[in-house]
């Protein structure tokens, strides 16, 4: 029988709502890392090439998507 | 987005995103136009038949308003975007410190504007909504508070979390606006 903390807990990650809340705040966590990152990369000379290389998507997406910035 | 919008419920607005940046957010939440709005003019609470308040020269002054500096506070204590990774086994803080240690302070809070979630541009459509139902040219602080408040959000949470009833602030703020029509302003 688990403690009462661990089955809060169990039935807490159970619940739709925290999952999703989650998955949408992690979704806006990854939209900041990401543009962090592509900018010092920038800064340092990468080229969207590399840069889309790395992230393991094409040149254009990564362009369209920051080229302005 | 904020076209519509009279000088001090955007004065609100910015306010709110002001807030958002303050506590560290990765966006923009209803709760966090709440705390605006609150610096502004106050969420009237315990309004039966209408709320408590003086109008001074036309404009209403609500005496029994929730006060910003409690929201600030439960907002700072508890970070709901941090709760919310911490809830999927990320730690916000962690990655903060990281991100910190390569990149220096406020590496993450540097993205110029902080964007709006879908729930905080879901209130800000249901403020319209209050404005056209009351028959308003424009979206003044109070059909801002009414937008935020109408449907079940971070905002109406945040005031429960005072034990203030969300619905019962929505339905006597509305009451109040719909029978005092301008006075209420």
């Amino acid at each position: 029988m688990p403690a009462p903390a661990e089955l809060a807990r169990q039935a807490e990650s159970a619940d739709p709502k925290v999952g999703l809340r989650g998955v949408a705040a992690l979704r806006r966590l990854l939209e900041q890392l990401e543009s962090l990152h592509i900018r010092n990369a920038r800064t340092q000379g990468w080229s969207w090439q590399e840069i889309a290389d790395e992230l393991g998507v094409s040149k254009q997406a990564v362009h369209k998507k920051h080229g302005r910035r | 987005m904020l076209e519509r919008f009279t000088g001090g419920a955007r004065e609100a607005v910015y306010d709110g995103m002001a807030e958002a940046r303050r506590l560290g957010a990765t966006s923009v939440g209803p709760e966090h136009l709440l705390v605006g709005v609150a610096a502004h003019h106050g969420v009237v609470v315990g309004a039966l038949p209408f709320p408590t308040g003086i109008v001074v020269r036309g404009a209403f002054l609500p005496t029994n308003a929730v006060r910003a500096e409690d929201l600030r506070r439960i907002l700072a204590a508890e970070d709901p975007e941090a709760e919310a990774l911490a809830a999927i086994g990320i730690s916000l803080p962690e990655v903060r410190q990281t991100l910190e240690d390569a990149f220096g302070p406020d590496a993450l809070s540097c993205e110029g504007r902080l964007p709006f979630r879908a729930d905080t541009k879901r209130a800000l459509e249901l403020a319209l909504r209050e404005a056209v139902e009351l028959r308003r040219r424009r979206i003044g602080v109070t059909e801002l508070a009414l937008g935020l408040l109408r449907e079940r959000s971070r905002a109406s949470e945040l005031l429960e979390r005072l034990d203030i009833d969300p619905t019962e602030v929505y339905e006597q703020l509305r009451a109040a606006q719909a029978g005092l029509g301008a006075l209420v302003r």
